[in-house]
């Protein structure tokens, strides 16, 4: 090699310095490549997401072959240049050549450039699109939420259960929307993609060497934005899974509070059969130790109040209103007195140390 | 997020639905209708004593007499105290007893003293504690004036237990050889005093007010005639011998009158006699039968049996106030009334396919709450007790006629023993000296 160098220095400098060019045009059309998809990105991270995750394989493979294919024309390209070098063609005519190329390939590059922010904007519309799709659902999530509200509103467990069935499927029918509209997507991008790619072979057939070094780093940022994009599926998948977990939990929050709302029911019956029990056992007690005396006449009423401790024993009996003779009220009376300690209910929170009685001589 | 805000919002709710007491508990009202129809439960222990007297029995069979109490049988009770020292009250609580009468009799001298009491089983009260005596030959008075306390404070009327009858009897036999008697008794027919014999018919006593006299209707002489009797003396003097029929006296409740019916030469009329001046003023006038008077406690207005409508039924007539006015229409036949102490309540003898029966209604009410007091078909004339609780009349039964005692309230009756023969037309007196 240094050889060579020393034979031909001329020539080797001139090589040198065309290498030189074309990796600083290389390096400046990589960042006009480069820059434009990381701003995108950047603006709707979750489109990247799904452009990347519905790229196929079989697309990735070709690219991978035109690359490579790219490869070795370059590696041609150079043996051919070395050879004419060696050949001592002109340095001008080098030079002129190396102009044109430069030209030709600034020209691509402007064309291509052109191409990619048609592609962007193409990309960016179809982004809003999405958003808005995205937007819908979301505002189907929303409203689903409320109708979630709503049912926890309802008393009703039958109804509510219903209702919750019913918003159920509306949020699976949304989801399964969003999923739809999610793959539509997809496949949209991926068009764009195999179109973008095509263009990208065309521009490599033209200039072998950038489109090499371009094709590299697209590859690059596609696999960038693979990773973004995969990320960031992976971020939704969470944020899904988090809404999904949220909507549980607030189903789980209505079921609690329907049951314990049974459960209040329950309790409310329950504690009305524990007092009527308590009533019944009372009435029953009185009722029995009630020797109403011959010569009651049947609108006879007594009505008294009486007090009593908390082990049911009658502390006072107070006579109210009482049609009858003495006899009739003191039969009323002793009936309490008799049937003291009155029985206690089976809840003393159901306890009443004072109970009206109302005593009919009518049977 | 939200949905935890929720979640815990629905908590809270939970907790403070839980915190609200469930079941509306102010205030419990219990309708208590029904009961069983039954005398108040009463337990009467045997006097602890060393006499042979038994007064507890005597005082069971008063207050049993007057429908209002169900006494227990001695074999009903769990013990036998006889001072409320004695008495464990959660053994009697156990039982059916509401009241407890216990007590002993010590004879002094001459005389017997009972101390008794009557206890509230239910709460233990002391409702009455007295000490009572009487000659050995008035023992039975002594049982009276208990049941009469022991009615007085458990019913709040006063007790007419302690009082006297007087009736009729009728020994059977020939013609010639027929007795009549008129009687003077207990309230429970013990202790039967004679205080007139004859061979002629005896129909109809009447107590003066004060109890001291009894008037009423001999044949003596083969006519009718209103004769008054003191019973303290036995003396009599024959107030009205008109022609005709001389009957149905009724002596006043001030005891300065006495009503009566008079034929004279016509039919039957209501009368009165002035006892003082023995003046006699005309009630009725008209040509049907007007007979059976009895005195509203106002001393003015009468009550009798009339048929001037056709039938037999009862009128009442204030003297010098208007026209009579018919009590009675629910039966074909109404007669022998009598009117309560207190005014309210008449009774009578009622007729129709059962026969002759006591029945009774209010004055006031038209005879809407008529109904029958006795159900045997052969009773007579009825009078009431001093206290208005009780009705005494005779009852045709067999070859005789029997005393029977009717509680207005309640059903049943008690009937009066006596040797033989035949009684009737009794006569309940009135209450004796002041209410003890």
């Amino acid at each position: 090699m240094f050889r060579w160098f020393a034979r031909m220095p001329l020539a080797t400098l001139l090589a040198i310095v065309l290498h030189l060019l074309i990796v600083l045009a290389i390096f400046i059309s990589f960042k006009m490549h480069a820059f434009s998809p990381a701003s995108e990105a950047s603006n709707t991270p979750t489109e990247q997401t799904i452009q990347a995750t519905s790229v196929p394989q079989s697309a990735i493979d070709q690219q991978l072959n035109r690359l490579k294919s790219a490869d070795a024309q370059r590696e041609q390209a150079l043996k051919q240049q070395k050879s004419e070098a060696e050949k001592a063609q002109a340095a001008a005519e080098l030079a002129a050549s190396a102009r044109r190329a430069e030209q030709a390939r600034l020209q691509q590059l402007e064309a291509l450039r052109e191409s990619r922010q048609q592609a962007a904007a193409a990309q960016e519309a179809q982004l809003k699109a999405a958003q808005a799709a995205q937007k819908q659902a979301e505002l189907a999530l929303d409203s689903q939420q409320k109708a979630l509200e709503k049912i926890q509103q309802e008393t009703a467990r039958a109804d509510a259960q219903k209702q919750a069935a019913q918003a159920e499927a509306a949020r699976e029918k949304a989801a399964a929307a969003e999923a739809k509209a999610a793959a539509a997507k997809a496949a949209e991008l991926n068009k764009q993609a195999a179109e973008k790619v095509a263009a990208e072979k065309a521009l490599a057939e033209k200039a072998a060497k950038a489109q090499a070094d371009k094709a590299a780093e697209a590859k690059a940022a596609k696999e960038a934005a693979q990773q973004k994009a995969a990320k960031e599926a992976a971020d939704k998948a969470a944020k899904a899974e988090a809404a999904k977990e949220a909507a549980a939990k607030a189903r789980q929050a209505q079921e609690a509070a329907l049951k314990s709302q049974l459960q209040d029911e329950l309790r409310t019956q329950q504690s009305q059969g524990v007092l009527n029990a308590y009533m019944a056992a009372i009435k029953n007690k009185v009722q029995s130790q009630w020797y109403k005396p011959p010569g009651w006449e049947p609108q006879w009423k007594c009505n008294v109040r009486i007090s009593q401790a908390s082990d049911g024993t009658v502390i006072n009996v107070k006579v109210l209103q009482c049609d009858g003779d003495q006899l009739f009220q003191r039969s009323v009376q002793q009936a309490i007195e008799r049937a003291s300690p009155l029985p206690l209910p089976a809840d003393m929170s159901l306890f009443q140390s004072s109970i009206n009685f109302e005593f009919q001589a009518k049977p | 997020m939200s949905a935890r805000i929720q979640h815990w919002g629905l908590r809270i709710l939970a907790l403070l639905l839980l915190a609200v007491p469930m079941v509306s508990v102010a205030e419990l009202n219990i309708v208590i209708s029904g009961g069983q129809e039954s005398g108040v439960p009463i337990a009467v222990v045997p006097f602890a004593t060393t006499t042979n007297t038994d007064l507890s029995s005597i005082i069971r069979a008063d207050l049993a007499r007057s429908g209002q109490f169900a006494p227990l049988t001695t074999d009903q009770l769990p013990s036998q105290p006889s001072t409320p020292d004695q008495v464990q009250f959660d053994q009697w609580r156990a039982g059916k007893a509401q009241y407890l009468v216990v007590g002993k009799v010590e004879q002094q001298g001459g005389a017997y003293q009972a101390t008794f009491y009557l206890l509230n089983v239910s709460n233990g009260q002391q409702m009455a504690a007295r000490v009572i005596s009487a000659p050995i030959a008035a023992e039975r008075s002594i049982a009276h004036r208990i049941a009469d306390i022991v009615f007085k404070q458990i019913t709040g009327i006063r007790g007419a237990f302690d009082t006297k009858i007087a009736y009729v009897t009728e020994t059977d036999g020939p013609v010639n050889k027929r007795r009549y008697t008129l009687e003077v008794a207990d309230s429970d027919g013990a202790n039967p005093q004679t205080v007139l014999s004859s061979t002629y018919p005896l129909m109809s006593p009447t107590w003066s007010p004060d109890g001291t006299k009894l008037a009423y209707v001999s044949f003596e002489g083969r006519r009718s005639g209103i004769w008054v009797q003191d019973l303290r003396t036995g003396q009599r003097y024959q107030l009205t011998k008109f022609p005709g029929i001389n009957g149905a006296p009724s002596w006043s409740p001030k005891g300065n009158k006495i009503a009566l019916t008079l034929s004279k030469f016509s039919s039957p009329n209501i009368y009165i006699v002035d006892l003082d001046t023995r003046a006699l003023t005309q009630v009725t006038s008209d040509g049907s039968i007007n007979t059976e008077a009895s005195w509203m406690p106002n001393n003015q207005t009468l009550v009798f049996t009339s048929d001037r409508s056709g039938s037999p039924q009862i009128f009442e007539q204030t003297p010098g106030a208007g026209s009579a006015q018919r009590l009675t229409f629910g039966v074909s036949y109404a007669a022998g009334s009598a009117v309560s102490p207190d005014g309210k309540t008449l009774a009578m003898l009622a007729g129709g396919n059962g026969g002759y029966r006591v029945a009774v209604q209010s004055l006031s009410g038209g005879g809407n709450d008529f109904r029958y007091i006795s159900n045997g078909g052969s009773e007579e004339r009825p009078s009431f007790a001093p206290n208005g609780t009780m009705l005494i009349y005779a009852s045709q039964s067999g070859g005789g006629s029997v005393l029977k005692v009717s509680p207005l309230a309640g059903a049943g009756s008690q009937t009066l023993r006596f040797a033989s023969g035949k009684v009737r037309d009794p006569a309940w007196g009135p209450f004796q000296g002041a209410e003890q």
